[in-house]
């Protein structure tokens, strides 16, 4: 079997999104999209050595979608009512369509609330199975002070990337034989 | 058209790039006359459902049917000109 | 599909057509819409107040405790999975808890506890508790003696289908003999806001792929399927035979223009299934009632079927859309339909729009299937693909 190899991995947080500009909408993304976007730019990796279609996206959020949630729901005391962008951010997977959208990946994805302790797992099966060539892995840990409070955990505000990718260089040059 | 009804394209500019969170543009780089979506400025579909709730927030105007803001949304210019329409009527 | 094979062993069902997977069937033979005129949405903050809400009277009682009120996604997730466990009684008594995992599948969890607490409205510790949605899926494996591995899965629409497969591949790496797929999903001021905010509900209720389409209509439901190894359920016929999943990277909540990423997912899962189009002899469709989503659809399928696209239908004029629990429910009515030999209608449309596949079914009607397509797409650009087979 190939080897699946990590490429890169990157933690990002807030301090550095001031920068940070991924697109030129970057600035309507939430929270959680921003960072995850950030962190998976920041891995440098060289997409174009993939077809946009066998590249996976894999992200697991700690609190899902939550903090943007709460901010939306805040936004409907509002006049003119809540907020259509805002609400469209209310699924942790929006930040699997802004990464889509800004690398042109097209593989399949997953999207998982928790610890994202079964990320590499999936997206190496994925990978091992040959569904995908490679895989963008994205955990991200948002949850802003007021939600917090809510659901008593701390708050918090990061993202990490790695980026798996099968090693074709790594084929043994005698047909049949792996490495 | 009486001059208390005229609307500041600056100021509604200056919205503009708040409501739609636009990043290292200033009213000034925005041309009156340019097109707001798909070229120009590049909005989508969900700033035009933003710009909607922009003119009820700030200009007190409810738009019920997304179509019938269409033609105003096409530039600053014809936004300002619908907004110093709709609080003359 | 890599071996070995997956079987649906039972399912469950709550949905705006009633507590049970007996009055789904019967709603899916009658071809009847559970969408009904909602007081509690009857406001001018929304839209449309014409939903696919769950009937309270139809409370079986199965689940005492939390309010359903205050907690309504785990009173559906749990009524639906203590169905689909009574109806597999016999086979999970052969295995040991830890051999049973579960998939969660939602998209906002309890949601109304947010709004609840937001107001400081009196909330208790466990719809709080399951407004993360990796805590109901915990809470779940343990009131239902789930003793294995626990995955939540959330991508947008596409979430049932891919907790399914999801499932599937947990089986066949080994790590359990059966898994519990739950999809819940529950009606909400959040999610009726958030869909008026997009304008994107039908005022007079969804009719999915009719000319006069303009719009969706919100549901809620919960789901639940037992899969199994074969070995484990030898007289269950229905098989999981393929999945494939793909993004559009086009549009944040509008779908492809010209459907390519919801085919690019169809073709992944005929190649996952190793079986051609020809072979697939009905489609279970997405079919919110937007024009984009039934349009894009119609476009993607006739990539994939050119103008032989098999019979189509789709239930979201029955039950709404059910968000997290729609792939789950929507499988577990393609089962029904498998198991009793029948092709189901597509509820509140009356003439199909231009472009709608030619196969369209109005109504029911009687039919072996052998191979279906199940099919759903969501924000984020999203699209899954899930194949059941019947052997």
């Amino acid at each position: 079997m190939n080897k699946i190899s990590e490429i890169a991995k990157c933690v990002v947080d807030e301090t550095q999104l001031p920068s940070a500009r991924l697109g030129p909408r970057f600035g309507r993304l939430d929270l959680q999209s921003r960072l995850a976007l950030l962190a998976v730019a920041s891995l440098q990796a060289d997409f174009e050595k993939f077809s946009g279609d066998r590249i996976g996206i894999c992200l697991a959020a700690s609190a899902g979608s939550l903090t943007t949630d709460l901010n939306f729901w805040k936004s409907r005391k509002e006049t003119g009512g809540p907020s259509p962008t805002l609400f469209a951010y209310t699924l942790p997977s929006a930040a699997i369509g802004e990464i889509a959208i800004h690398f042109k990946l097209t593989g399949p994805n997953l999207c998982f609330v928790g610890d994202g302790k079964n990320l590499f797992a999936e997206a190496t099966d994925m990978i091992s199975c040959g569904e995908i060539d490679a895989c963008v892995c994205v955990f991200c840990e948002i949850v802003s002070p007021g939600l917090a409070e809510m659901i008593s955990v701390p708050a918090v505000a990061k993202a990490s990337a790695a980026f798996l990718a099968r090693e074709s260089n790594h084929f043994s040059t005698v047909p049949g034989n792996s490495p | 058209m009486d001059a208390a009804m005229q609307v500041s394209t600056r100021e509604l500019k200056q919205k503009i790039i708040e409501s739609l969170k636009l990043q290292d543009i200033t009213p000034d780089q925005i041309d009156d006359e340019a097109p707001l979506f798909g070229t120009g400025l590049g909005l989508d579909s969900i700033d035009a459902l933003e710009l909607v709730v922009l003119l009820e927030k700030e200009y007190g105007i409810v738009i019920k049917d997304i179509e019938e803001g269409r033609p105003a949304f096409r530039s600053v210019k014809t936004l300002a000109e619908f907004i110093a329409a709709k609080r003359a009527a | 599909m890599r071996e070995p094979e997956i079987v649906i062993a039972g399912c469950g069902a709550v949905s705006a057509v009633g507590w049970g997977v007996k009055p789904l069937l019967d709603a899916l033979k009658k071809n009847s819409s559970g969408l009904r005129a909602c007081e509690r949405f009857n406001s001018p903050k929304f839209q449309s107040h014409i939903v696919g809400a769950v009937q309270k009277e139809w409370r079986s009682g199965i689940l005492s405790g939390p309010d359903f009120l205050e907690n309504p996604a785990w009173c559906l997730a749990g009524e639906a999975l203590a169905q689909a466990c009574a109806s597999t009684k016999e086979i999970l008594a052969k295995i040991s808890s830890q051999r049973i995992a579960l998939v969660l599948s939602t998209t906002k969890a309890n949601i109304p506890a947010l709004e609840r607490l937001s107001e400081n409205l009196p909330c208790g510790e466990s719809a709080r508790r399951h407004l993360r949605a990796d805590l109901l899926a915990e809470d779940l494996a343990k009131k239902f003696g789930a003793g294995g591995t626990i995955q939540t899965v959330s991508l947008a629409c596409v979430s049932g289908l891919v907790a399914i497969s999801q499932a599937a591949k947990a089986i066949q790496r080994g790590e359990a003999d059966a898994v519990f797929v739950v999809g819940v999903d529950c009606l909400s001021e959040f999610v009726m806001s958030g869909f008026t905010a997009l304008k994107a509900l039908d005022p007079t209720g969804c009719r999915p792929f009719d000319a006069n389409r303009c719009g969706l209509s919100p549901g809620e439901a919960g789901a639940a399927i037992v899969l199994a190894r074969r070995d484990i359920s030898p007289d269950s016929k229905i098989k999981i035979a393929g999945f494939g999943g793909s993004n559009d990277a086009n549009h944040l909540t509008g779908p492809s223009r010209d459907g390519s990423g919801l085919a690019a997912a169809i073709r992944r899962a005929l190649d996952s299934a190793k079986i051609s189009a020809a072979k697939i002899d009905f489609v279970h469709a997405h079919g919110t009632g937007t024009g984009y989503n039934d349009t894009m659809e119609s476009l993607a399928l006739k990539l994939v079927f050119g103008e032989n696209c098999p019979p189509m239908s789709g239930s979201k004029g029955m039950l709404g859309h059910t968000l997290g629990a729609a792939g789950v429910i929507e499988t577990v009515c393609c089962v029904l339909a498998m198991q009793n030999d029948f092709l189901p209608g597509t509820p509140r449309m009356d003439s199909p729009a231009d472009g709608v596949p030619k196969n369209i079914l109005r109504e029911p009607r009687a039919g072996k299937l052998e191979k279906a397509l199940k099919l759903n797409t969501g924000f984020g650009g999203v699209n899954g693909a899930l194949i059941l087979s019947n052997e």
